[in-house]
């Protein structure tokens, strides 16, 4: 059964007693809630995704809670808890389904070391994956968005995850999400509508979630090996660059943005390494222009660019100095 | 020289080295099981350490292994390139030299 | 699925008899998997689980019970790197570093370290050698973690340690204390006897402390000084030292006159009491009968018996009782109430409250 076979008050109903089940990736998550744009936000963002009925375990228990004391009818806030742990300072209420997605993130990042985890973007194409690793506030959901566009399978906008005995990667399939400014960006380029409604929100300038394609949520149990790994970074008015970077010099930084590399010991260092032994090649990557920024991994998904070989050099200059 | 009181390094505590790289790159990881530290080190760094596995070495053998070891003649690697070499990986925790 | 009503409690089960694992049905490890976790046990339900053979575990619960094994074993060997690093350090400046708790239980290899979590990193050394421990730690890269200057005086002046320290680089912390109760509270156990009777490690300078010792030590950190939040993992510590000191021939006997020696008399029977509780039969019958001498009167006793039962079930938020949180309220009062007099503790709970609500504040 999926999501999109329930009715809105049946999933309301579920969520407030008992709490729904949803399998996104490897995880079933319960999820729990009295508000009803909780259950709104799982028939619009995860439609085709399986939902189990009466599933006697889950890996996560997420429950999304109206705000406590008089914070729950004066300027309405929200929460999210997972078990014990309440990982975020309540949001004002409009914006549950936003901390919906960063509970689940957050939990997937602090349960699941069974898998080497590292903050990126993962997409697939043609059977094998591009892992954009950045922190935050460096593009990386809006190339993440862009891409899916144009028919890349997301895995992920935020969480590379990395299957410890053999290190594939591992889909999670679920929306990905946008703020500010690169809502508008992505909605110009949508064209079957998979970009949900902006919630205001002037710390981030608005929140929007782009739904995944029927397509990706079905291929949700398929992992693949890297291809390459890129570490972009958004520059206002820099030309797209690029240079390549030693798989040596690429460890430490996956390994700086990682969630449990430390955690995982030796087993960490191993699942890594031979991540980076798998992987075709490593750039940094600079732009401001989407479109060209597009362009260029999709080229990428043909053949690693050599410094001046496919590419010519006054288009894609080799970035001159160290960034 | 007093041999029998050359002092001598090894490696801290009982604890093992990973090592990684990639063919054609200059670097080195290193990771350190007992501190969890990964640290990117030079070839010839990765070799002292490598040596050290075997159990503590005067520098004076060490030296000679090391040159055995990345076929360097005596002048292009004189001794005393050594000392700078062991000093950075004790402030990496990485090496001690041997009390008894 | 229907409502799982807090009765059903199989964390208590498992932990008494391990073996219940592998009966247990979906919907119960659902629950217990996020019980352990709260409780800080699921590390030690994954060692036991490795013991019985995992094949025995579900498919579903499997990847849970591993990556509590993995943090376990990070903790384990961030505790030895710790040992090491404070050993090169203070080896110079003090004959004795005692070590308490779980560094203790990871130095000596005690089997209370399987699964184990670590937080923190406590020491004991002698008092007069004190200031000469803070210059080195300070020194070696060691910092004061970042206190309100009320917090600072309280550690200093009133507590039993001080402030606590944390690493620069490694942000791990070290609490150094040079007795093991606040010397404003009420039982006044002597550091020096503690320390004459501290065992040594293979590494000098460090011990740890006697094997009654080290049970009268948790005892005291639990019932006297404690914080009722990891109860359940405490006892499951005790447990773990009767189990595996109970066999030596000096431990029982010595164990109430020792208790006596130190005026830890009363945590003790706490802590035998509530073993017993938990883990029946695990203490000799003459022992219990013994430590009777030391109980508590009525109606003391009676109350703090349903205080902590009611305070030790790990409560996920969606079960929590009315019950369960006053039990925790009065007995995180009481703990205060017994580290300080009443002239210091009104106005020390005013100030903490006041400080809450400000933080809470600024954070709007």
């Amino acid at each position: 059964m999926i999501v999109s076979q329930c009715s809105l008050n049946a999933l309301r109903h579920q969520l407030r007693w008992g709490g729904v089940c949803i399998r996104t990736g490897p995880f079933l998550c319960r999820i729990q809630s009295p508000l009803p744009e909780i259950a709104r936000a799982l028939a619009d963002s995860y439609a085709h995704f399986p939902v189990i009925p009466e599933a006697p375990f889950a890996d996560i228990h997420l429950r999304v809670l109206p705000g406590r004391g008089l914070r729950r009818w004066i300027r309405p806030q929200v929460f999210c808890q997972c078990d014990t742990e309440v990982p975020f300072n309540p949001h004002p209420r409009r914006l549950a389904p936003a901390m919906l997605e960063w509970g689940l993130n957050w939990a997937v990042a602090n349960l699941a070391h069974w898998y080497l985890m590292i903050h990126a973007a993962v997409l697939e194409r043609g059977g094998r994956c591009l892992v954009l690793s950045a922190l935050a506030e460096s593009g990386k959901s809006t190339l993440c968005a862009a891409l899916a566009l144009r028919g890349w399978r997301v895995f992920s906008d935020e969480i590379a995850l990395i299957r410890l005995p053999d290190s594939q990667l591992v889909p999670l399939a679920r929306p990905i999400c946008l703020k500010g400014a690169s809502i508008e960006l992505i909605r110009q380029r949508d064209c079957e509508g998979l970009v949900g409604p902006t919630w205001p929100d002037p710390v981030r300038g608005g929140i929007a979630l782009v739904r995944p394609r029927r397509e990706t949520v079905a291929g949700m149990e398929t992992p693949a090996p890297v291809g390459w790994v890129v570490f972009p970074k958004f520059e206002p008015g820099c030309p797209t660059q690029f240079s390549p970077l030693p798989k040596a010099l690429a460890f430490l930084r996956l390994a700086d943005n990682s969630f449990n590399y430390s955690l995982l010991g030796t087993t960490g260092f191993q699942t890594l390494a031979a991540l980076l032994d798998q992987a075709q090649g490593c750039y940094k990557f600079r732009y401001s222009k989407l479109d060209e920024a597009v362009l260029w991994f999709e080229r990428l998904m043909d053949r690693p660019p050599e410094c001046s070989a496919s590419v010519s050099s006054s288009e894609w200059p080799e970035m001159s100095e160290p960034s | 020289m007093d041999w029998a009181s050359a002092p001598r390094w090894r490696l801290l505590t009982a604890s093992s080295l990973k090592f990684h790289a990639w063919p054609g790159e200059e670097f080195v990881l290193v990771f350190h099981s007992a501190s969890g530290d990964t640290h990117l080190v030079d070839a010839l760094s990765a070799e002292v350490l490598r040596r050290l596995q075997d159990g503590p070495l005067t520098e004076e053998t060490l030296w000679r292994r090391l040159l055995e070891q990345t076929g360097f003649s005596a002048e292009e690697f004189p001794l005393d390139r050594l000392q700078p070499i062991l000093t950075q990986l004790e402030q990496l925790s990485l090496v001690e030299r041997a009390t008894a | 699925m229907s409502y799982v009503p807090s009765a059903n409690r199989p964390l208590l089960q498992v932990l008494r008899e391990p073996e219940q694992m592998t009966h247990l049905a979906l919907a119960d490890w659902d629950l217990l998997v996020r019980q352990a976790r709260c409780a800080r046990l699921l590390g030690r339900l994954g060692y036991q689980a490795e013991q019985l053979g995992v094949e025995r575990i579900p498919e579903s619960v499997r990847p849970h019970l591993e990556a509590a094994s993995r943090t376990a074993e990070k903790h384990r060997t961030m505790m030895h790197w710790e040992i090491h690093q404070v050993r090169q350090v203070l080896g110079p400046v003090t004959q004795k570093i005692v070590l308490l708790k779980g560094a203790a239980y990871v130095a000596a290899g005690l089997p209370t370290a399987q699964g184990r979590l670590f937080s923190d990193m406590d020491i004991l050394v002698p008092k007069a050698d004190l200031a000469q421990v803070e210059q080195a730690l300070l020194a070696a890269g060691w910092q004061p973690m970042k206190l309100h200057p009320y917090d600072q005086r309280y550690y200093r002046a009133w507590m039993h340690e001080l402030p606590p320290l944390e690493h620069r680089t490694r942000q791990t912390t070290l609490d150094v204390h040079h007795t093991i109760l606040p010397e404003t509270g009420r039982l006044h156990p002597d550091p020096q006897k503690l320390l004459a009777d501290a065992r040594p490690l293979p590494e000098p300078p460090l011990y740890v402390l006697s094997p009654t010792d080290m049970l009268l030590h948790s005892a005291a950190h639990l019932f006297q000084d404690g914080e009722i939040g990891g109860a359940l993992r405490d006892l499951v510590d005790m447990a773990d030292l009767v189990r595996c000191f109970g066999a030596e021939p000096e431990f029982w006997p010595n164990l109430l006159h020792r208790a006596r020696q130190l005026e830890l008399g009363r945590p003790l029977w706490y802590a035998l009491a509530h073993l017993e509780w938990c883990f029946p039969g695990l203490t000799p019958k003459e022992v219990l009968q013994q430590a009777q001498s030391e109980r508590p009167p009525w109606p003391i006793r009676p109350l703090m018996h349903l205080l902590i039962r009611w305070a030790i079930q790990p409560e996920l938020p969606e079960h929590s009782t009315w019950l369960g949180q006053t039990a925790r309220w009065l007995l995180y009062v009481r703990s205060h109430w017994l580290r300080m007099p009443p002239r210091l503790l009104l106005p020390h709970l005013v100030h903490k409250a006041l400080r809450r609500w400000h933080h809470e504040e600024e954070e709007k």
